[in-house]
């Protein structure tokens, strides 16, 4: 056994650098490439499918009897031309913009998970947290990825909305509704992103993070959805508080962007970003 | 330090022979106390051991310092700044292994060293691969795909691809085959020759004999003792059992140099010693053994003669 019998009349530090940003970003990017993919290809054949139907459904007047039928008339016109909705726009709009939520919140909600709880459990996030990286600046690149992603799949989805009609029904969309009709998926997406990933960190278990966040945001669909459909005072007062009574993209495909209403849902990120980055620096990892 | 000094072909520091201090560092989990006041330094260039057996609150210890988890009371200062206040910063200098190596299970092993290479700005390339090749691990196989042994080889790679100042080593050879834990203790003289500093923790006191220069014992969150190697091995006793049907006087193996507790049990002799063996084989080749046993005495047995030893 050798004593410590070394000079230590200094400690030589070599210069060390900034870490570059982006290594993070980057690593959840190419993982979740396959699966945004994936997701955005998927969209693009639901807009195709669609499409394709569009003309047998529009002859026998399917679209408008079905959703009489159902009573949404009022409920998805929301003070409109009722003519919109049946026209090919409007009908896109219906059938794949209006659940567009609840089926990218499939994808979305457990890359919310995977982002920061899964590391953690994996144990992975105290390997990468040795790295001179800070907690706030893993979480934001954690963030960018997978909003990344979700714009990956949106673009794919964009893309098959501008293309199918013309190639399948040899029709066109207004470009810039169009654009607004998929954009307005993303504040709302964003918002369950974040309020899913808040959860997840702020939990003493993150893995029921996913569980509560598709509760709530189911229960915001159903306030939305009753609401319109059956005026009540205590659902009127609570609509408001629906991410859903900020989501536009039927209204979009036929009006343009709503940009107000996408305030309301970016400052919602914003403040559970705020919350949830709050939530990761003050609290024991690994425990 | 910043971006800005890079143009600096190396910083000179102020004469600084502590690296890792903490200040009655404290940590309370509901119900529990994982560390109670902790009041530890270790200097530049040496080995530390830090033992104790499980749970005893060493990762806990080691989670506190590089800032995962937050004191309740105290602090910990690494190469003089604050490990919570300065964490990014000191993470520069630092290397890590935990005590359970996970890591991503898709990648293979070069593509987990490329991430962690790029998240660390002073990591050498070349040398991440010399380590690879002297710790004979397949980078281009899926982490997946390796044994337990192999992630941990993967782990100390990731920990010292960096060149760090201070290493922080969680049970480092759990799971490694001896061979490579040579290899492992060279290493870990090479990194002290180069004067940076190891803090090892382990539960295996041979372990901490082989290359460590001091060690702190805890026990229950709180730091019995901390002693240098050197001394503690002056007790190192050992108990051996001799089986043997011949007549034995208890009297003639007291006397032997080292030898102390004589007890007849049941088939033979057992006795406590200390030092050479030399003397007690001498006495042994004179009557008809059977078999021989030799236990190593548990580490707090070492520390309680110790320090009974010291104390009266």
């Amino acid at each position: 056994m050798a004593d410590t019998a070394h000079d230590l009349s200094t400690v030589t530090l070599l210069p060390v650098p900034d870490t570059r940003p982006g290594g993070v970003f980057w690593r959840t990017l190419r993982d979740n490439l396959p699966g945004a993919l994936s997701w955005g290809l998927g969209y693009g054949v639901l807009i195709a499918v669609a499409t394709v139907l569009y003309p047998l459904l529009n002859e026998s007047n399917t679209v408008f009897t079905v959703l009489n039928g159902l009573g949404l008339m009022n409920f998805l016109s929301a003070g409109r031309d009722v003519d919109i909705l049946t026209s090919y726009p409007g009908y896109l709009a219906l059938q794949v913009m209006n659940f567009g939520p609840l089926i990218l919140a499939v994808y979305v909600i457990p890359q919310a998970l995977r982002a920061v709880n899964h590391e953690e459990r994996q144990g992975t996030l105290d390997i990468l947290l040795s790295t001179p990286i800070s907690r706030w600046r893993f979480v934001t690149e954690k963030v960018l990825a997978i909003v990344a992603s979700i714009g990956i799949i949106l673009l794919l989805a964009w893309l098959s909305m501008m293309i199918s009609p013309v190639l399948l029904i040899d029709t066109s969309l207004d470009a810039t509704h169009a654009t607004a009709s998929v954009w307005h998926l993303l504040p709302i997406s964003l918002v369950v992103f974040m309020a899913t990933l808040m959860l997840s960190v702020a939990m003493r278990d993150g893995r029921h993070a996913g569980p509560v966040a598709a509760t709530l945001l189911m229960i915001s669909y159903f306030v939305r959805i009753m609401s319109d459909m059956t005026p009540n005072p205590v659902l009127d007062a609570i609509k408001p508080f629906s991410i859903f009574s900020y989501y536009r993209s039927v209204a979009a495909i036929g009006e343009g962007f709503q940009w107000s209403y996408d305030a309301v849902l970016l400052i919602a990120v914003a403040v559970l970003l705020g919350l949830a980055l709050a939530a990761f620096q003050r609290r024991d990892l690994g425990v | 330090m910043h971006a800005g000094e890079n143009a600096q072909p190396c910083i000179k520091m102020q004469i600084m022979t502590i690296i890792l201090e903490t200040i009655n560092l404290t940590k309370h989990y509901p119900g529990k106390l994982a560390l109670d006041h902790l009041n530890l330094a270790v200097q530049q260039g040496e080995i530390f051991g830090y033992l104790g057996p499980n749970g005893a609150g060493k990762s806990t210890t080691i989670r506190l310092l590089l800032d995962l988890i937050r004191p309740t009371e105290g602090q910990a200062q690494i190469l003089g700044m604050d490990t919570r206040r300065h964490s990014v910063a000191i993470k520069r200098h630092v290397g890590n292994l935990p005590a359970e190596v996970r890591l991503w299970d898709h990648l293979t092993g070069v593509q987990v060293l490329r991430y962690l290479c790029g998240l660390r700005p002073g990591c050498d390339w070349d040398y991440a691969c010399s380590l690879a090749e002297r710790l004979q691990l397949d980078l281009s196989t899926l982490v997946s795909d390796y044994s337990t042994g192999n992630r941990r080889k993967l782990g100390l790679i990731q920990a010292l691809m960096h060149r760090p100042a201070l290493l922080i080593l969680d049970e480092p050879t759990t799971g490694l085959d001896p061979l490579v834990q040579q290899t492992f203790y060279d290493l870990m003289r090479e990194i002290r020759n180069e004067g940076r500093t190891v803090f090892l923790s382990s539960h295996v006191l041979s372990e901490v004999e082989t290359i460590c220069d001091r060690v702190g014992i805890l026990r229950e969150g709180r730091l019995q003792a901390i002693e240098r190697i050197a001394n503690l091995k002056q007790v190192h006793y050992r108990w051996i059992m001799l089986r043997t049907t011949s007549p034995f006087n208890a009297a003639d193996w007291t006397a032997l140099p080292g030898v102390s507790d004589v007890k007849a049990v049941t088939g033979g002799i057992r006795m406590r010693v200390t030092g050479s063996l030399d003397p007690l084989f001498k006495q042994a080749a004179q009557i008809t053994v059977q078999d021989i046993r030799i236990d190593e005495p548990g580490l707090e047995d070492i520390f309680l003669t110790y320090y009974g030893d010291q104390h009266g």
